[in-house]
């Protein structure tokens, strides 16, 4: 019995697929119907993870170790900060920094740029993916000299404008008595950093380093930005976080790239929660539209399931053959959805997200992966079935002499 | 369900022309009721009747006299709310709904008058169809569906066309290649002529005469039409559902032979 009915399931498929042709019109708007989710869940999943690998692994890339302390408009940091700082048990390396954004040629253009000044060997070191492309680090006491980002020194398309030894010249606003004054300095480049990627607080390509002490000789900051902490081991951080935001309060911000990164996984995880949420929404809309779809079709073939019943077709080979009509809808209707859900997908993440108030916009590609579309297939074709069951079951049910008197 | 089908099928060998053997359909006090709402409709009131292999018998009567709802039931299409029926000389009233199907595909095969083709297949697909739930493969169900063609008189350039494009007449014998396709033992036509012109339902009734001679078909033809009923080898009549007679039909009345 299930074995015959296996057996000419090719010839019921061949069958079904006839009666989708029949009403093209309408096939064509339930699988438009059904390819709203797929599509949905591909596009949003796809740019979620992109996004989110992508932002990881780029916290992770720029130091797990790392924690940063940026004052309060209100507070000044010290020397004792440094400290204090320094004493406590699992910190590593402690250093200072100052920081500040402004603007570098290159060539006719202008871009924007941020100024580091930190004790280049610790930050270096605390930062083991950042590399020399050129050149070297300069002394701590040769405060004109610089490392420079590596699309500072290329632009995208690989031109260059600048190689060790060349001047660079940055210009950046300050106040002073409410009054906006335009700084302008040069430094000599002293190295070139390769190509880091993207990245959340400090972006590398983008940056100028200063050995520290340029801070007050160069730039003329009286007072440091922030402190970098490099904890002994990653898994310290957690706690030592903790610890300084009770020690420090409100005069100052603790921030631990390993939290960002788990606050960004967490993110991560609602909206694939909500995404999913809002996919199942839209597969309940497309199993409904296959049932509309299917009993009309049902209805409008009562007659024809006679002549098929009589012809000696069973129940459950008419079933089979209006589940399979609906599954093929599904099976189109999920082929659609992801091809569009690709190709969104990357429509979007070529678009970038930006980050507010960071000034970074992160491109990453989309994370489409088998397992994925797989798992968005098989939940149309649960979807399919699902539609269905109630329209075959009233196919069935149809008995026979009345069909064929049905107009 | 299969096998239950073979015990039919074995019975048939046992099966001579002659009378006095097993009747391929027989119908013992049968009764139908339908219900319409609160209203009840005796459409079959203790009708009998028996038809031999190679008959070839037309059951006429006035209309609402229940020869649709005695085919129906002959047919396994619908079930006797009393009284039995038997194929082949087994119970077949108390089967369940898979082994009549089967039954329905293998022994039996149904002519309607509205031909009942379905549009959007092709001719041959169409007569095709019986054939697909018997999982036969391509090439015999190819030569089969050719072969129900050639006996129904149709044209083999008809089979890539839809049913929608042929004539009445054409497409009645297009239902007449799909009831024979699968070879059944026995044929129910119900009004085959009855959407069908004169001339055209000559060559209807040519066919079924030919069917019956040279196939040996056992066929019942329920109709209106006297010069259609004359062709058959017996004629029933049917009133307020039961069989009250039969005539001898006149052979020089069937409107095969007629020349008009
Ligand atoms: N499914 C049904 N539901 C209710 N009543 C029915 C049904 N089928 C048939 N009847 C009734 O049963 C009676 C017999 O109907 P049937 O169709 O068998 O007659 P018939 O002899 O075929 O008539 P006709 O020559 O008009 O086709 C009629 O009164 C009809 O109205
Ligand atoms: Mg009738």
């Amino acid at each position: 019995m299930t074995a015959s009915l296996i057996r000419i399931l090719p010839d019921l498929a061949r069958y079904a697929a006839k009666a989708l042709t029949e009403k093209k019109l309408r096939s064509l708007l339930t699988i438009v119907g059904i390819a709203i989710g797929p599509m949905a869940l591909t596009a949003i999943l796809g740019v979620v993870q992109g996004y989110s690998n992508y932002v990881i692994n780029q916290l992770e890339g720029l130091g797990q170790n790392l924690i940063i302390l940026v004052p309060s408009a209100n507070y000044d940091m010290s020397s004792s900060d440094i400290a204090f700082l320094r004493d406590l048990p699992g910190v590593k390396e402690v250093t200072p920094f100052y920081s500040l954004r402004a603007k570098a040629k290159q060539g006719v253009r202008d871009i924007d740029i941020a100024i580091y000044a930190v004790d280049l060997d610790v930050f270096f070191h605390a930062l083991g993916k950042l590399r020399l492309e050129e050149g070297s680090l300069p002394p701590p006491g040769d405060t004109a000299s610089a490392v420079i980002g590596h699309y500072i020194a290329f632009d995208e398309t690989g031109t260059r404008y600048y190689r060790v030894g060349d001047v660079l010249t940055l210009t950046y606003y300050s106040f002073k008595r409410g009054r906006l004054i335009q700084h302008s300095i040069s430094v000599i480049v002293a190295g070139v950093l390769a190509e880091f990627g993207n990245a959340f607080f400090v972006n590398p390509d983008v940056t100028v380093f200063l050995p520290l002490d340029a801070g007050p000789k160069l730039l003329g900051m009286k007072k440091w930005s922030g402190i970098i902490v490099v904890a002994d081991s990653p898994a310290y951080v957690e706690n030592l976080t903790k610890f300084l935001r009770e020690v420090y309060g409100e005069r100052a911000n603790v921030i631990s790239l390993i939290e960002i990164s788990k606050v960004v996984a967490s993110i991560t995880a609602a909206m694939r929660f909500i995404t999913i949420a809002a996919g199942s929404a839209a597969f309940a809309v497309a199993a409904t539209g296959i049932a509309a779809t299917m009993i009309t079709s049902v209805m409008e073939r009562t007659r024809e399931i006679g002549v098929l019943k009589a012809i000696g077709f069973t129940d459950a080979e008419i079933v089979t053959s209006i589940i399979l009509e609906a599954i093929l809808m599904s099976l189109l209707g999920s082929a659609f959805g992801i091809a569009a859900g690709v190709a969104a997908a990357y429509a979007l993440s070529t678009r970038g997200m930006v980050l507010q108030g960071m000034q970074v916009v992160i491109r990453a590609p989309p994370e489409i992966t088998l397992p994925m579309i797989v798992k968005t297939i098989a939940l149309t074709i649960v979807i399919g079935v699902l539609g269905s069951l109630l329209p075959a079951h009233r196919a069935a049910r149809i008995p026979p002499a009345e069909a064929l008197r049905y107009e | 369900m299969t096998r239950d089908y073979r015990a039919v099928d074995g019975a048939e060998s046992t099966l001579g022309q002659s009378p006095g053997q097993v009747p391929i359909l027989e119908l013992r006090d049968v009764h139908k009721v339908y219900k319409v709402g609160e209203v009840k409709v005796h459409a079959l009131r203790g009708l009998s009747v028996r038809i031999m292999p190679g008959d070839f018998v037309a059951v006429m009567g006035p209309s609402g006299s229940g020869k649709s709802t005695f085919l129906n039931i002959a047919g396994l299409l619908d079930v006797p709310t009393r009284g039995k029926v038997f194929l082949l000389g087994r119970d077949v009233s108390r089967l369940n709904e898979v082994a009549r199907a089967r039954i329905r595909n293998r022994v039996i095969g149904f002519v309607f008058q509205q031909f009942n083709l379905i549009p959007r297949l092709t001719i041959y697909e169409n007569i095709e169809m019986p054939l697909i739930p018997r999982g036969l493969p391509r090439r015999e169900r190819k030569k089969l569906v050719l072969k129900a063609l050639r006996e129904a008189e149709g044209d083999t350039s008809w089979l890539p066309k839809k049913p929608l494009q042929l004539s009445g007449g054409q497409q009645q014998r297009v239902a007449i290649a799909r009831a024979i396709v699968g070879r059944p033992r026995l044929i129910l036509a119900d009004e085959p002529t009855g959407a069908l012109d004169r001339a055209t339902a000559a060559r209807i009734a040519a066919l079924f005469i030919r069917l019956n001679r040279e196939e040996k078909l056992t066929i019942v033809v329920v109709t209106h039409d006297p010069e259609l009923a004359h062709c058959a080898r017996k004629i029933l009549m049917i009133r307020d559902g039961r069989i009250v007679g039969a005539e001898a039909p006149q052979p020089q009345r069937c409107i095969a032979y007629s020349r008009r």
